[in-house]
């Protein structure tokens, strides 16, 4: 893949809405040149509110189409589901040798919101 | 007798406060866990702050007297954080152990500095858990800090068990609370009703914030604590909560204390 983003390389850590904006900002400029593949795997540390920051930014710009997040665990897929779920968005995703699939945003209701 | 969460709030609830020099009596005490140092210790601060000092009966048994004497306890809390200059806080050094406590100054990225340091002592203790997701949550509760207490000075004790296989963090300040910081948002209206325990149980579910983006960090700590068989206890004002795979829980302290304590307490893997 050719246009590829790395999550591990970044000279900070993966955890806040702050870096998160940061990553973005880097994503949303890499997207405009085509579809891009955000590689989640090897981070030592790596939030959920990094991930939600990141999707809030990709999704508002209406790029959410154009990205893959390429994970190796079931918990990088849990957090990434939770997203889908709470920002109601569809999110494309795989594992490093598999096909990309789609995780489907469900109905979500934050109770006593 | 072992100081720990359960016990902590009655202890401080039981110093005669409305004296001219109210006694802290820690003779019988033979171990303290992260939480009740923590809880103790923002329980001096608060009550320095409003021109209250203190006498202390040290620990009679010399392991728990010495850890005190090491720790700097009484230095560290008997005075206004207010007049507390950032030099002198005590940071995360290469040369930390695990058994240190730590000042949090308020400021940009220390929910970030702390994790990283605690992630590195751990990789190098190779203790065995779950270091980044464990690194991270904590980086969540500093920002909580940071973000939402309105105070200029936290702290934090991490301990680590080999005997148990166990790790040990407790963070705590004495802020504004968890109430307080969530309906300042009006959106959150609706939970003006509740009681502090309440509201600090509701502060774990997605999007329940003082902002109006964010939400997910005491979520993601919750279902990390889950994750990795552990615990977590938090009190704020006269609420606690407890969240394991076994419980959630939620009540009241035997004591107000202002602000937000909470620990985190995870079992190594097999």
């Amino acid at each position: 893949m050719d246009n590829e983003y790395r999550l591990r390389d970044l000279p900070f850590p993966c955890i806040s809405r702050i870096r998160g904006k940061s990553a973005a900002l880097q994503v949303l400029e890499r997207v405009k040149q085509s579809p891009l593949h955000i590689d989640m795997r090897d981070v030592d540390m790596l939030s959920m509110s990094f991930m939600d920051e990141l999707v809030f930014h990709l999704a508002a710009s209406a790029n959410m189409r154009n990205v893959v997040f390429i994970i190796d665990d079931q918990v990088l897929l849990n957090k990434l589901a939770h997203i889908a779920d709470i920002r109601q968005i569809n999110i494309n995703y795989k594992f490093a040798d598999e096909q990309i699939k789609r995780l489907e945003h469900k109905h979500f209701t934050p109770s006593g919101v | 007798m072992h100081l720990t969460f359960e016990n902590v709030d009655q202890f401080c609830a039981d110093v005669q406060c409305e004296e001219d020099d109210p006694i802290i009596d820690l003779s019988r005490i033979t171990f303290f866990r992260p939480f009740s140092l923590v809880y103790l210790g923002m329980f001096l601060r608060y009550h320095n702050s409003n021109g209250k000092s203190f006498s202390v009966l040290p620990p009679i048994a010399t392991k728990a007297r010495k850890y005190l004497s090491q720790q700097q306890f009484w230095e560290r809390f008997n005075f206004d954080p207010k007049t507390m200059v950032p030099a002198d806080l005590t940071q995360f050094s290469n040369t930390t152990s695990l058994n240190d406590i730590i000042d949090i100054e308020h400021r940009s990225y220390i929910g970030e500095d702390i994790a990283k340091q605690v992630f590195e002592i751990l990789r190098r203790k190779q203790v065995k858990i779950n270091i980044g997701l464990f690194s991270v949550m904590i980086s969540e509760l500093i920002d909580n800090f940071e973000y939402h207490s309105q105070s200029n000075l936290a702290v934090c004790a991490m301990q680590y068990y080999p005997n148990l296989n166990r790790v040990v963090f407790a963070v705590g300040d004495c802020g504004i609370g968890i109430k307080e910081s969530l309906i300042s948002n009006p959106n959150n209206e609706h939970l003006k009703e509740l009681s502090e325990h309440e509201i600090a149980l509701k502060s774990f579910e997605p999007l329940v914030t003082r902002m109006h983006e964010g939400g997910m960090g005491l979520t993601e700590v919750r279902e990390g604590i889950i994750e990795m068989g552990g615990r977590l206890t938090c009190s704020t004002g006269i609420g606690y909560v407890i969240i394991s795979q076994k419980e959630e829980a939620s009540g009241n302290m035997a004591h107000y204390l202002p602000g937000v304590q909470m620990e985190l307490s995870v079992p190594e893997v097999a």
